[in-house]
């Protein structure tokens, strides 16, 4: 549950460049700089003595992000569903705060393909395949065969994410969706281990 | 994962120390964190390589992940309930030994 939180937490502020709280800092470019080769990322040097950080691909502009933040603040959710997000919202600063974990939940499962839509399509598709992954961990019913199958996939899905984002995103939380699967193969549904309906309100 | 609670507390329940190289307690001794020269934190970036299959195109990438390095690992092993048992059986209580930390900490256990 928490899992699913923190890796949402995550991308939610590295694709929103939420100020401080993104992991694609200048230190994480310096890094990427010494363990990746991708050189569009890396730092540039001005005239003036100063560096520069280039516009990642996995970020979103100003303007899309006020536009995604407008696009919350009109939300409808069913009764129900998840608590009222448009007082979560920041229009102006361009952030979110105050989402419990269910909202967390329902944001990961449904809305996260439709929010970050303006990304491009190499980008977004990870986003999606996370998001479906997450999907079908909850479903009220599993079987072997499908837990078996999410399994490779989530590796696959990691690898993506893993070619997009700077290392310094992959702290531990990010590794943990790999055993997901084999937890659910043990311990059965997330429904019964999964403390949405305390953790909610 | 397994408890109700969130990561932290797992480590505080299990008492497997959940941070920094040893954080995962699946992969245990068997993981490949390392930790990052400007951001100083622990890193699981190449950690993921080694769950693919032994013939797929990722492993043998050596531009799009880490730089120049092929991954040729399996995944880590999955301790069956009586490796555990034996793991265990013989540690000593912190009431008994009164030393904090027993031998093998931040190398093969937290």
């Amino acid at each position: 549950m928490h899992t699913e939180k923190n890796f949402f937490d995550n991308i939610f502020n590295i694709v929103m460049n939420v100020v401080g709280k993104t992991k694609d800092n200048d230190k994480a470019r310096k890094d990427l700089a010494l363990y990746c080769s991708r050189r569009d990322l890396e730092l540039k040097a001005q005239g003036n003595g100063k560096m520069v950080k280039p516009k990642a691909n996995f970020t979103l502009s100003t303007t899309e992000v006020k536009q995604v933040c407008c696009w919350i603040k009109k939300l409808r959710m069913p009764d129900d569903y998840s608590s009222n997000l448009t007082r979560c919202v920041d229009v102006e600063k361009g952030r979110i705060h105050g989402m419990k974990s269910h909202d967390c939940h329902v944001f990961m499962e449904t809305l996260l393909p439709i929010a970050f839509s303006s990304l491009s399509i190499h980008v977004l598709n990870p986003f999606i395949e996370i998001s479906y992954f997450f999907k079908d961990l909850c479903s009220t019913s599993l079987n072997r065969e499908s837990l078996l199958r999410m399994e490779e996939n989530i590796r696959i899905i990691i690898r993506k994410l893993k070619r997009i984002f700077p290392p310094s995103f992959f702290d531990s939380m990010e590794h943990l969706p790999i055993h997901l699967p084999y937890e659910a193969l043990l311990g059965g549904l997330v429904q019964y281990r999964w403390m949405y309906p305390f953790e909610r309100w | 994962m397994w408890t109700i609670n969130d990561f932290p507390t797992y480590g505080m329940l299990s008492g497997w120390g959940t941070h920094g190289k040893l954080a995962c307690p699946h992969c245990m001794e068997h993981h490949k964190s390392f930790t990052l020269n400007y951001g100083c934190k622990t890193c699981l970036f190449d950690s993921h390589r080694r769950f693919l299959p032994i013939d797929h195109p990722f492993r043998r990438n050596v531009k799009a992940f880490r730089k120049g390095e092929v991954e040729t690992d399996g995944p880590p092993p999955r301790l069956t309930p009586m490796q555990v048992w034996r793991r265990v059986k013989d540690l000593p209580k912190i009431t008994e030994s009164g030393a904090k930390r027993i031998d093998g900490y931040g190398e093969w256990h937290t």
